[in-house]
């Protein structure tokens, strides 16, 4: 893969502040920011005004300290980011009817066995999926991160999002494909 | 094209039309500037605010990286057609997305723009920058671009819209000027015709109308009054014109009055002259035809005496000494009579010299001495010291003299008679008295009465007895008056006669006694007078031999001699020094006398002056005809020459001068005959 | 016997004097104007010479002046007869050179003894 390369070059571009050669989380941490940025949660997620945006990563961790880095010291709203690794699906149950816990799942590639197992722990939870997987969004996660020419695009389930009661911006949307879930008569329109 | 020497009216319309288009200038100017300054802003604004939507819109897509969703948003700017660029840069300044339209390109880098939201006006173009935030993050720059088109349609169109105003109210203001100059313009105009027509007619009653009563007005009432006063004057004028030209004519008419009454008197004088001439001639004739027959006979009837006593015919003597006496007789009486004649016609002119009254006297005495003794009389001369010279004429004295001598030799016998001369003043003048005194048979005082008269010796008894013509003392009385002397006689009958004759010792001429002529006509001198009392005669010639000669011989005859030796410097001289009568040599180096000739009688100022050609040139015609008064051929007779000139000053005299001291010389050219 | 020159226009004069100088004893020449006059004594050179002032073409004291200047007849004496009395003429007289003058009508003894008198001195010389 030439990934790293083209990670590279894209890298100046992105929303980076460091000039070293990113890598692909690297890019997925600042779009996981970015989705942060553009995504509007119910008011009940959060506790207090100032109360973190939890990132729950679901599975084995390829960011490293990547996404700490990004988003260090970085607020959307006001509120920082606080990072969770979950060790195990039980984990993400445990805070299961307290959405203030957690607002963004990440769900790693490792994890994709129990995506089904995941999506069903935060049905109707405020809490925006991401996944990195194809068929995540398919599957009922919100937003797909996908490899696409060498370049890093997402998918966006809109109905998923809706159902988690999450306030998609349409600049975000606008950028995105946009995933339907499959018709009752099995169509899908990508 | 000078503007300000247009006519009023243009003047007007002028000005009104330049005021009016520089307010409408103004404040179109004014406003169009504000409105476009204010669209100006207007348009930055929007285009701010585009970059502010674009921006916003294109967030995400820079966020993300995504550059075609980027242009995507970018390319919405095709809606807006005056929008030729936009770019979006990352936050490093490179150039991330972009859209142009038509040729524009866009610079790579992102060019600075200040810092953060900022706009500026790069050539046509406005271009704004707009930073890009997404959550307050600066993820880009956003740099539009407009030609700003918008603006300039806007320009245009007002400046389209308020050059056809202008041109509107420029015409306007041309017809409204037009017709409200005339307020000032139409009186200035008609007080402008007003005064042509009476500048051309000269009619000062014309006057201007007056229509307003403002500056203009005023201006009309003074030029009509100043109208009024130039009709008064002109009027005046005209009057005084006709009383000059009465007047004029009034005196034009005595001029040529007098004029012609001093024709009348001049042909007068002239037949006065000519009688005057014609009895000269006469009296000389008279004189000389006279004489010259009594010479013959008594010098005859002497040489026939001598002749008869040599060969002792006594008998003839006698007869002959007869025909001597009465001859002798006859001689005296004619001299006598020729003498008073000439004294009744002014024609005894005074001769006057110096001369000595001793060797007078002593002349007398020797000529006397017989007739002295014939009557056994002792004669006595007494001559005072102080008498040496007298200034007078000793013909005339010695004529008086000898009269009185020979009457008292005449009238005494056995006597004794006294010459007594000394010199008195009296009055601040200095007088010669001569007094013969006699022991004779006296005068009675009848006789005294009618002594100096002619012919007043009683009767011809007298004049038998004692011989004589009775005319001696009448004309020694004359002689005496000539003088402005006095002649008196002291005498008693029996007793003796003392005759006393005082005469100045200085006698003087006056043109009374003798110019008759000149005192006819009393014309004042029109040219000036000259300042000494000689008269003045210019001599050209250039032989220094000639004009000694000359300078000589005419100052002896008591002229101003001026003497030069070339035509120009006489002319030159003559007019400085106006002589009398001017001498011309003909040949003559550098210019002759012909071309002297010519010059003056060219000259108005010199042309009346006599001129007297003296030279060796006989070519009389030629003289007479270029102007010469008189033509003397050389050698000059010098006595023609003076009579000549005294023929020419007598002639010219009368026309120039007054009163003059004429000196006038003998005038030989009358006799060759004996004169007394 | 004397020669006198008798320079005298008028015929009457010129007989009278003539006539009565030979009868006097004198030789006369007479010259009935100035040229004459001057040819004549130049010819003849005269003992005396009695001249009338007013002579046609050329007047007496001219003639006069002319005998003086000329060196022989200079020495002859020169009697002026003039019919003016003035003390100018006889002023213009001496001027000529003359040796006397006298007046006219001429009374013939003064003349006379003039006459005697100059040409006494011719003798004596």
């Amino acid at each position: 893969m030439m990934l790293p390369v083209v990670l590279a070059a894209a890298a100046t571009d992105a929303h980076a502040q460091d000039t070293e050669t990113s890598s692909e989380y690297l890019i997925k941490a600042g779009f996981i920011y970015n989705f942060a940025s553009l995504v509007q949660w119910p008011s009940a997620s959060f506790s207090q005004a100032d109360s973190p945006i939890v990132i729950a990563v679901l599975g084995e961790d390829h960011f490293g300290t990547t996404l700490d880095r990004v988003l260090q010291g970085k607020k959307v709203d006001g509120r920082p980011f606080v990072i969770k690794r979950l060790r195990s699906l039980s984990e993400l149950v445990k805070p299961v009817g307290n959405p203030r816990e957690c607002q963004i799942l990440y769900v790693t590639a490792s994890a994709m066995s129990h995506l089904s197992e995941a999506i069903q722990a935060v049905r109707g939870l405020p809490i925006l999926t991401i996944g990195e997987m194809p068929g995540f969004a398919k599957s009922g996660g919100i937003i797909n991160l996908v490899l696409e020419d060498n370049r890093v695009r997402f998918e966006v389930n809109v109905k998923a999002a809706k159902d988690a009661d999450l306030n998609i911006s349409s600049r975000l949307l606008a950028l995105a494909r946009i995933v339907q879930p499959p018709e009752p008569d099995g169509r899908k329109a990508e | 094209m000078n503007v300000l020497n247009l006519s009023i009216k243009r003047k007007l319309i002028l000005m009104t039309m330049l005021t009016s288009s520089m307010a409408l200038f103004l404040s179109s100017a004014s406003f169009l500037i504000y409105d476009l300054m204010s669209f100006r802003h207007l348009l930055t604004q929007d285009l701010t605010t585009q970059a502010e939507i674009i921006g916003y819109n294109s967030a995400a897509a820079i966020a993300f990286n995504d550059e075609p969703a980027a242009s995507a948003t970018l390319s919405a700017l095709t809606a807006k057609n005056d929008i030729v660029g936009a770019g979006l840069y990352s936050p490093k300044g490179r150039l991330f997305a972009h859209y142009f339209r038509g040729r524009r390109t866009l610079p790579d880098t992102l060019p600075s723009c200040a810092q953060g939201n900022a706009y500026r006006f790069e050539g046509q173009y406005l271009e704004v920058c707009h930073e890009v935030t997404l959550n307050g993050d600066h993820v880009g720059t956003l740099h539009l671009q407009s030609d700003m088109r918008q603006w300039s349609a806007r320009a245009r169109r007002y400046a389209t819209i308020c050059l056809i105003f202008a041109l509107m109210s420029a015409f306007l203001a041309f017809l409204v000027s037009s017709k409200l100059q005339k307020v000032i313009s139409g009186p200035i105009m008609q007080l402008e015709n007003t005064m042509k027509m009476v500048s051309e007619k000269k009619n000062y009653e014309l006057r201007a109308v007056k229509t307003y009563s403002d500056e203009i007005g005023s201006l009309i009432d003074g030029f009509n009054a100043m109208l009024s006063d130039i009709q008064q004057r002109d009027t005046a004028l005209r009057g005084a014109n006709e009383q000059l030209h009465t007047r004029t004519r009034e005196l034009e008419g005595e001029v040529s009055q007098r004029k012609q009454a001093q024709e009348e008197l001049l042909k007068a004088k002239q037949v006065a002259e000519e009688a005057s001439r014609a009895k000269s001639i006469f009296l000389a004739n008279m004189s000389h035809e006279l004489r010259t027959p009594l010479n013959a006979i008594i010098g005859y009837s002497e040489m026939l005496e001598e002749e008869a006593s040599d060969s002792k015919d006594t008998e003839n003597v006698q007869d002959l000494k007869r025909i001597q006496f009465a001859g002798k007789h006859l001689l005296a009486l004619i001299n006598d009579v020729l003498d008073l004649s000439k004294i009744e016609a002014g024609k005894m002119p005074l001769h006057l010299e110096t001369f000595d009254v001793r060797v007078l006297i002593t002349e007398m005495i020797t000529t006397l001495r017989p007739a002295v003794e014939k009557n056994r009389n002792t004669l006595q001369v007494h001559l005072a010291d102080e008498v040496s010279t007298m200034h007078g004429d000793v013909t005339k004295v010695r004529q008086i003299l000898f009269n009185l001598l020979s009457n008292a030799c005449k009238f005494t016998d056995h006597g004794s008679i006294l010459v007594n001369v000394d010199r008195r003043s009296e009055n601040n003048e200095e007088w010669i008295r001569f007094e013969v005194s006699d022991t004779g048979i006296g005068i009675g005082a009848k006789q005294r009465e009618n002594l100096f008269k002619e012919f007043a010796q009683a009767d011809t008894s007298i004049s038998r007895k004692y011989g004589g013509t009775g005319l001696g003392l009448a004309i020694s009385y004359k002689f005496v008056q000539l003088m402005k002397g006095r002649i008196e006689v002291v005498s008693e009958l029996g007793k003796g006669a003392t005759f006393s004759v005082q005469l100045p010792a200085q006698v003087k001429v006056e043109a009374a006694d003798t110019a008759v002529a000149d005192a006819l006509i009393n014309v004042p001198a029109p040219a000036p007078v000259t300042m000494s009392d000689r008269e003045t005669i210019l001599v050209i010639d250039d032989d220094p031999a000639v004009r000694d000669l000359m300078s000589r011989s005419l100052s002896k005859l008591d002229f101003n001699v001026v003497a030069v030796s070339s035509g120009d410097e006489g002319l030159r001289i003559a007019k400085e020094v106006r002589p009398v009568i001017i001498t011309l040599d003909v040949i003559m180096p550098n210019r002759d006398g012909w071309s002297v000739l010519n010059q003056l009688k060219a000259d108005p100022e010199l042309a009346n002056i006599p001129v007297i050609m003296v030279t060796i040139v006989d070519n009389e015609a030629m003289g007479i005809t270029l102007g010469a008064s008189s033509y003397l051929i050389k050698p000059v007779d010098r006595e023609r020459l003076v009579a000549l000139i005294q023929k020419h000053r007598i002639n010219e005299s009368s026309g120039r001068k007054t009163m003059k001291n004429a000196r006038v010389p003998a005038a030989r050219s009358q006799s060759a005959g004996g004169e007394r | 016997m004397p020669r006198i020159l008798l320079v005298e226009d008028n015929e009457m004069n010129r007989d009278m004097l003539s006539r009565r100088l030979q009868r006097k004893g004198y030789s006369v020449a007479i010259a009935e104007d100035g040229e004459r006059g001057l040819s004549m004594a130049c010819a003849e050179v005269p003992d005396l010479i009695l001249m009338d002032i007013s002579l046609p073409f050329i007047d007496g004291c001219e003639v006069t002046r002319r005998l003086k200047a000329n060196p022989r007849t200079c020495q002859i004496p020169v009697i002026v007869l003039t019919a003016h009395a003035m003390v100018r003429d006889r002023e213009r007289a001496f001027d000529a050179g003359c040796n006397d003058y006298d007046t006219k009508p001429v009374d013939f003894s003064r003349l006379m003894g003039k006459i005697e008198n100059f040409l006494h001195e011719k003798k004596e010389l």
